[in-house]
Formats: C-alpha cells, structure tokens, sequence
C-alpha cells in the first residue's frame, strides 16, 4: 500500500446537449483526463444542464455545486464588466480568431474579477449571423423587424434599428415559426442545431457587427491549488491542448449548419461595402456605450481604450495566423473561407 | 390573550399584509406582458426589459405570497396516513414536521440574504434592463421571514399539544 | 455508504415525511437538501437551496404557469366559466358524465394554447371543479378528470417538455411538435372514453340532468361567446404570431378581465380578491416545482440515473426488451420526480443507448411525453394532482389519486398502442418534407 494515492472526484457540469460538438470535446476531454491520471482523478460528468444550468454555472462552481463548468459570461451580466469588452463587435472576422483573442485578452490584462477561479481555457462561439424570415439585403431591411437578441447583442440590434427581443432560448424556434420575432441573432450552426433553418430562410452576414460570446471553462481556484502537482500539471497540458481543438470545433461545427441551411433552401446573402459602413456605424455606437458604461464604473477612459486598440490589432494578427495554418471558416475574408 | 396567541395574530396580520405585495407583483406581470405585446406589434415598441420585469415580478409574487399560504394552509399536503393515528401521536408528529419546517425556512433566509449578499459583491444585474439583482433576493428572504416565524408559533404550539396530552 | 444507497434512503425519507403531513413543496426542498450536503457537502447543499429556489421562483419560462392561473381566476370571478358550463349543460347535461366529458374536450383544446401541464389543469380545474360540484358530480371523478386532462397540454403542441427534449436530442421541434398531434387527439377520445365507461359503471357520479328542448338549446349559445372570444384571442394571437405561449397566458388573463369589466361582474374588490387567489394557487404549484428542482438535484448526483443507463446500455437481451425496460423506469422514475426534472436528468444519459438501439428518435420523443404526463399524476409526486388539491382543498388528495386511476389506465393503453403501431407517432412528421 502507499502507492496508490487517493481517488479525486471531479464534478463537471456542461449546460450543452450531447450531441453537440462542444459536449463531445468535453467527453474526450474527462476521458484523457481519466485516462492520463491512470485513474486518480474520477469524472462525474453532468451534460445537458442536469446540475447546473448555464446562468447557475458560474457561482456552483463557486460554491462547490461542481468543481469545473462550461458557460458564458454574458449569463452573469454585469459580474465580469472586462471581460465583456471581449463580446463588443470589434469584428473578430471568424470563430477561430474569436477562440484564439478571448484567452489572449484574458492572460494579457489579467481580470481582477476572475480572482477567485482558475479558467482553464477559454473558448467562444463563431460570429453571429442575422437568421431572418424576410430578407436583409440593407440595414434598413432591419427597421421594423424583431430580431431575438438577449443582452450585449441586443444592444448591437437596437443600434442597427431592429427591434431586440431577449425572448429565451428554448422559446426562440416556435416564436420565429409564428412570427412572434423576424429573426434571430446566433451562429451558422444554429441553423442546424437548433433547427432554425426550419423556419427562417435569409441568412445575412454583417461582418461589423461580429461578436462571440466569451465562454469558460472554469474551476474554483481554491479546489484547483489542491490538487497535486501531477494532478494540476495533466490539467494544465490538456488545458491547453483543447483551448486549440476547442476553437477548431466551434470553427469547423458552422460548416453543417451552413450546409445544413443550404439544404433547406436558406439564401446566403452578402453585404456590400457601402452597406457594410452602415453597420459598422451602429457598431462603433455599441462600443463607445460600453467605454462610457466602464467610466462610470470607475475604471480609467486610457485603460480601457487600451483593451480596445489591443483587441483590434490582436484580431487582425490572428487573421493572419489563421490564413497562415490555412484553417477555414464560413465567414471571414475570401483566404479563409 | 396570551402572548403565543398575539404573537400569532401579529404574525398573520403581517403576512396577510405582505401578500398585497405579492397581488400587485402578480398584477404588474399581466400588464407588462400585455403592454409588451401590444408595444411590440403594434407599434414596434416592445417594452424595454419587459422579461426581466416579468423575472423579478414573479419572485415577489411568489415569495410575498408563501407565508400567506402557509398559514391559510394552500400547500399541498398528505392527510389520510395522520388522521389514522391517536392524538397524541399526532402531536408528536406534528412536533417534528413544524421543527423541520422552520428549520428549512431558517435556512431559506439564511440564504437567500447570503444569495442576494453575493449578487451584490458580483454586481449582477438583469440581462436587457440591467437593473441590479440583488434587492430582489433580499426582497424575497424578507418575505420568508413571517414563514419562519409562523413556524415557529405551530412548533411552541404542538408542544404545548404533546405536553397536556 | 455508496450514492445510490443514499438516493433510495432520501426517497424513503421523502415518502416518510409526505406520510407525516410535511407539505409536499417543503419536503422535497428539504430532503433534497440533506441529501445534497450528505453527498456534496453542506457549503454546496447550502448553495444549491438558494440558488434553486432563486432561479426557479424567477425562471420567465415559468411565468406562463402564475399567469394561466391567473386567466383561470379572471374567468371565474367574471362568470365566464359559469355561463360556458350552464350552456354544456343545457346541451350535454342529460347524458350521463355529460359535463365530465366536455370537460375533457375542453381541456384539449386549452392544450393547444398551454404548453404546461400545470397551467393547464389549473386554468381548467379553477373553471370546471365549481361547475361540475354544483351539478352533483362526484368528487373523485371531476378532480381525476381535470388533473389527468390536464396532461394533454404537453402531448397536442405547443409543449414545453418537447421543445425541452427537442433541444438536448437535437431533434426537429417541428417534427416532434406534429408528432404529438394524433397521439394527442387519440388520447382526448380514450379520455372521453374512460368518463363515459365511468359513469356507466356508477350512474351516480354524473348525474343526467333534465332533457331540454331544441329552442333552449340554441338560446342557450349565448352562454358560450365569451369563452370562444377568449380562445379565439389566445388560440388567434398565438397563430398569427402577436405573441408567444409564455404570453399567451398574460393577454388571456387580460382578455378576461376585460370581459368581466364590460360585463359589470368584477368589482374592484372581485378583482382583488380572485387576483390574490390566483396567487396563492400559483404560489403553491411554483414552490413545488422549486422543491421538485432541488430534489432533483440530489438524485442527479446520486448516481442513481447513471447506474440504471449503465446496467440498461448493457443488458443482453433484444433492443425492444431494452426499450420496455427503459420505459419501466421512466414509468418509475415519474413517481419521484417532476416529468421535466427527470428529463432534463435521464435524456442526456439515455438518449445515446435509444440512438444506438435503433429507435426512432421523433417516436420516443412521444414516449417520453406520454410517460411524463403519467408522472405529473402518478403518486406520491403527482404534480397535478398537488396543483388541483390546491383548487379543490376540500377533496382529500388520496380521492385525487383514486380518481386518475383509469386515465392512468388510458394512458398506458394508448403507450402500448404507439410501441406497436409506431406510426401513430411518425406518420405526421414523415409528412413533412425539412
Ligand atoms: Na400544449
Ligand atoms: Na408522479
């Protein structure tokens, strides 16, 4: 006896369903985990938001509840202000440079806000794309229709003069079918995973007014300091191998949701350049309220600025990587579609 | 009148007090929705952050209102087993079963002061509206309270019961 | 002591305390609770109460249920209901269960605009329980009625449990919503079915009412406008897309209210009065939800879900076999659990050994909503049963659960009836070309 330390149970919450592409990662995720420990560390794995749905996430892995979440920090508005100036349109140009700039950002300016937890990796979803019943072929399209868009998005909407709706997920397929709301703001993959492609028929891209949701993989700190070191260094390698097969799935899951889309007879439409500057009006509207917003909460006008200017070179230098390991995207400019 | 008994009367004047919150709360949750509706369709002026009023309505409401239920007796419970056993059985029981009940609703406030504590430290606020959550869970622990205490009142009494038995 | 062993004892001690006279919504919350911190540790369990009861209370997908309550109330208090009932009567009341039998029609068509089980025996029991008492129905049978017809809001569309299964399947919402049409309608005819037998078997639970003649009859429609105006704004709005279901109950509340006030039968003080009755029934169907939700948390992490996925995923025995086995205990699941509670809990680890066994997914989709609408009746967690004792206090909840006996029987009747004719199920939703 003595060899054989003790077994450490691991509660891991995930508030997709299964057959989604981000819960798969997460099951050969807790398998290598398993299977790299040689059996110390033991998943109980909770999907489809069995434990903890996604608002809950953050705070039960706080308190305990799970000891490592998957979800988004925009179901906590307002707790992770920073960290928000990752999901302002500053036209991330595809998932993949979305994925890689949320970590970036993160290690660069250190948010005071995640003090208490250790993010394993951070990931986000592709840009979001207008999913319409009535064609958008100019901004003004948009005037008159309710386009579903909770929270930050919202806001981008309103600014674009579309009418913003925070109808719930769940709710979303059948108020699109009935007409309660004209369209909605969401992914290619939507189309597909959520079947909207059933009901809605125009995709529009506006390239502007791209945003990602910052998404976590979060661990309180303190249950994370008291693994062993053995323990901490297999989750910290395979921390950082899936932060990159993480942003590759998101990337690669808008393919069958665009086919998918295709198949149902969704029209693909492209903006303009002159109508592109439209939209990147409202988008400036957006940011300036969020720095305005961020003043008021006491952080400095230069600071924040900072986080900016960082987030729009960043953003075109990760274009440019991804050009370089030719990864491709449903979005973006032609060299990496 | 002893003091049990205006402890009592107090306690149920209040929570009859409180639900009148809970009416308008309720009230405000048809009204909103039905202005929304009508903003949205009509005039393509939805009300701003109406889901979020609706959210922390419906907290109120229902909170505001479970003293007021416990008391008049509205939650559901099982009958036909107790009604077969002697009295003083079921005063013994009854002893627990209020013990048990006051001891959940002390934790209930406990908390949601200790929930409503954290939403505040966090600076969460409502999605669209983003108005701050934190009132709201305070809101509804304070609303537990006469709960609590009508609890209380039903234990001291079934062993005032258990005693004379 | 191993989780699962734990969950059985928490499902004991939950028995235990329901049979003390402990309120339902309160148990489950607390013995949720214990299990919780026995299995998580106290600091978690204590988290998890809170944040359960937070969420729950402020979930605005919930909020259709306080505001069909509320319609129900609004319908009562203006004498909607009433008139609807006097006019049923004129024309059905002299068959035998005359009154029971509209009811369950009724009940059908309400589910197309309620998405909840709940909502829709609550709007439905607050309208027909006073009316069936007052023309000498039996207890036991217009309560069993009201809370097994109430189940019909998940299966005919639109359904919060299927668009719940629909997201964690990823599976056509549409598909499943069409699904559910003709086992829905199957459904309402077998219930109609069971009233008539019923009352057959005893002729004293509902008593025939006198003949009426032709020109009564027709005067008698008079009873009925107002009700078909607040179906038609509900049923319409919902259709032409003015709203959606979650507020469909809200602009229904209003529609009632209006009537009444046109009407000159609310006063300000009806108004206030059937206003706070509605939020005590609300009240109580949200905190045995809440407590439904915290109990359900404990099973989650008791193991006790994946244990049974396992030991099924790997039975050797033929793919239906597995399948009857599985709904066996969903069947049993259902009587500990609230139905969405147990879906959100069991699909993500079922589903996989349903997709790799072969069956239809759309099919078992339907069921598992005819499953649920069982558990939201069958005993000791029954959760209609608990939302009509809330409407009918006086009838002991024992009587309830009597009385959804032979629904339950229809039920498992029509269940057997799609496992062998799966078409039932899939017909429809092959008809649609996405
Ligand atoms: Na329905
Ligand atoms: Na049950």
């Amino acid at each position: 006896g003595g060899a054989q330390a003790k077994t450490i149970e691991l509660k891991i919450s995930n508030y997709f369903p299964p057959p989604s592409g981000q819960s798969k990662i997460m099951v050969q995720f807790i398998q290598e985990l398993e299977a790299r420990t040689g059996g110390q560390v033991k998943v109980k794995y909770f999907d489809g938001g069995s434990l903890l749905k996604a608002p809950a996430t953050i705070k039960g892995v706080e308190t305990g509840i799970a000891d490592i979440g998957l979800s988004h920090i925009e179901y906590t508005a307002g707790r992770f202000p920073v960290m928000e100036a990752c999901e302002l349109p500053l036209g991330f140009a595809t998932g993949w440079v979305a994925n890689q700039i949320m970590n970036d950002f993160f290690n660069k300016f250190k948010p005071k806000e995640f003090d208490k937890f250790k993010i394993l990796w951070w990931h986000a979803n592709s840009p979001s794309v207008l999913i319409t019943t009535k064609p958008v072929r100019n901004i003004e399209d948009l005037k008159g229709m309710i386009i579903r868009a909770p929270g930050v998005m919202g806001d981008i909407i309103q600014a674009t003069g579309a009418t913003a709706a925070p109808t719930p997920v769940s709710e979303t397929y059948d108020a699109i079918s009935k007409g309660v709301v004209n369209g909605v703001f969401t992914p290619f993959e939507t189309l597909r995973t959520f079947k909207f492609a059933e009901v809605a028929k125009f995709v529009t891209v506006a390239s502007p007014i791209n945003t990602s949701y910052p998404f976590f993989i979060a661990m309180a700190k303190e249950k994370y300091d008291s693994l062993p070191a053995d323990v901490k260094n297999i989750l910290d390698t395979l921390s950082g191998q899936y932060r990159e097969r993480m942003a590759l799935m998101w990337n690669a899951i808008e393919f069958p949701g665009k086919n998918f889309g295709k198949e149902m007879g969704v029209e693909y439409i492209e903006l303009s350049s002159e109508e592109e500057a439209k939209f990147q009006t409202a988008a400036d509207k957006v940011v300036e309220d969020y720095v305005k917003k961020m003043i008021g909460n006491g952080f400095p006008e230069d600071e924040i600025r900072g986080w900016l200017k960082y987030l729009k070179e960043r953003s075109a230098e990760l274009l440019e990587l991804q050009k370089f390991y030719q990864v491709k995207s449903t979005v973006g400019p032609s060299e990496v579609r | 009148m002893t003091f049990l008994d205006k402890f009592e009367k107090f306690n149920r004047k209040i929570s009859m007090s409180m639900e009148w919150v809970g009416v308008a709360a309720l009230f405000l949750m048809m009204i909103i929705t039905t202005v929304d509706v009508i903003g949205a369709k009509v005039f393509l002026k939805p009300v701003f952050g109406a889901l979020d009023i609706m959210a922390i309505a419906q907290l109120l409401a229902m909170s505001f209102a479970v003293s007021a239920t416990l008391i008049l007796g509205r939650h559901v419970q099982v009958e036909f087993f107790v009604m077969l056993l002697p009295d003083k059985a079921v005063a013994i029981i009854d002893c627990i079963v209020n013990a048990l009940g006051f001891l959940l609703f002390v934790l209930i406030i406990w908390r949601l002061f200790a929930f409503g504590h954290d939403l505040n430290i966090d600076g969460e606020v409502s999605s669209t509206a983003r108005i701050p959550l934190y009132p709201f869970a305070y809101g509804a622990a304070v609303a537990c309270i006469p709960a609590c205490l009508s609890y209380l009142y039903m234990f001291i009494d079934s062993i005032k019961k258990v005693i004379k038995k | 002591m191993s989780p699962e062993i734990v969950g059985i004892i928490g499902i004991v001690l939950l028995l235990s305390l329901f049979f003390l006279r402990m309120p339902v919504a309160f148990t489950m919350a607390l013995v949720g609770f214990i299990g919780f911190a026995y299995l998580n540790g106290i600091q978690s369990a204590m988290a998890i109460l809170a944040q359960d009861i937070y969420e729950t209370l402020s979930s605005y997908p919930l909020s259709v249920i306080p505001m069909f309550i509320l319609m129900g109330s609004f319908a009562f208090a203006s004498g909607i209901s009433e008139r609807l009932y006097q006019t049923c009567y004129t024309w059905f009341g002299h068959i035998r269960g005359g009154l029971t039998v509209a009811t369950v029609v009724a009940c059908s068509g309400f589910s197309a605009i309620s998405g909840s089980t709940a909502a829709t025996a609550a709007t439905m029991g607050k309208i027909a329980l006073p009316e069936m008492k007052k023309y000498g129905y039996d207890d036991k049978l217009a309560t069993g009625t009201v809370a097994s017809a109430g189940t019909l809001g998940i299966l005919i569309p639109p359904s919060t449990v299927l668009i719940v299964y629909g997201i964690l399947t990823e599976e056509s919402i549409g598909k499943l919503f069409v699904a559910g049409i003709l086992p829905g309608l199957l459904l309402t005819l077998f219930f109609v079915i069971t009233v008539i037998l019923i009352c057959w078997k005893n002729p004293q639970f509902g008593p025939p009412g006198p003949k009426t003649g032709f020109m009564e009859k027709i005067i008698s429609l008079s009873g009925i406008i107002e009700a078909i105006i607040l179906f038609i704004l509900t049923i319409g709005g919902l259709f032409l897309g003015w709203f959606s279901p979650t507020q469909a109950g809200a602009i229904g509340a209003a529609g009632a209210l209006m009537i009444g006030i046109v009407r000159r039968k609310l006063t300000f003080k009806k108004l206030f009065d059937s206003t706070r009755d509605g939020l005590r029934t609300a009240c109580m169907v949200m905190f045995i939800i809440t407590g439904a939700t915290v109990f359900g948390h404990f099973l989650a992490i008791s193991n006790i879900p994946f244990a049974l996925a396992e030991w099924v995923g790997n039975l050797p025995i033929p793919p239906m076999a597995v399948m009857m086995v599985m709904i066996g205990i969903y069947f049993i699941g259902g009587f500990f659990m609230d139905s969405m509670a147990l879906i959100v809990v069991t699909i993500p680890i079922f589903f996989p050994v349903v997709v790799k066994l072969g069956f239809d997914p759309i099919w078992f989709g339907v069921i598992i909503v005819l499953i649920s609408e069982m558990g939201v009746i069958t005993p000791p967690v029954g959760v209609n049963v608990f939302v009509i004792k809330g409407i009918a206090p006086d009838v002991p909840l024992e009587k309830i659960f009597r009385g959804i006996f032979p629904f339950l029987g229809a039920l498992i009747f029509l269940l057997i009836l799609i496992v062998l004719f799966p078409k039932i199920a899939t017909l429809l939703p092959g008809l649609i070309t996405y």
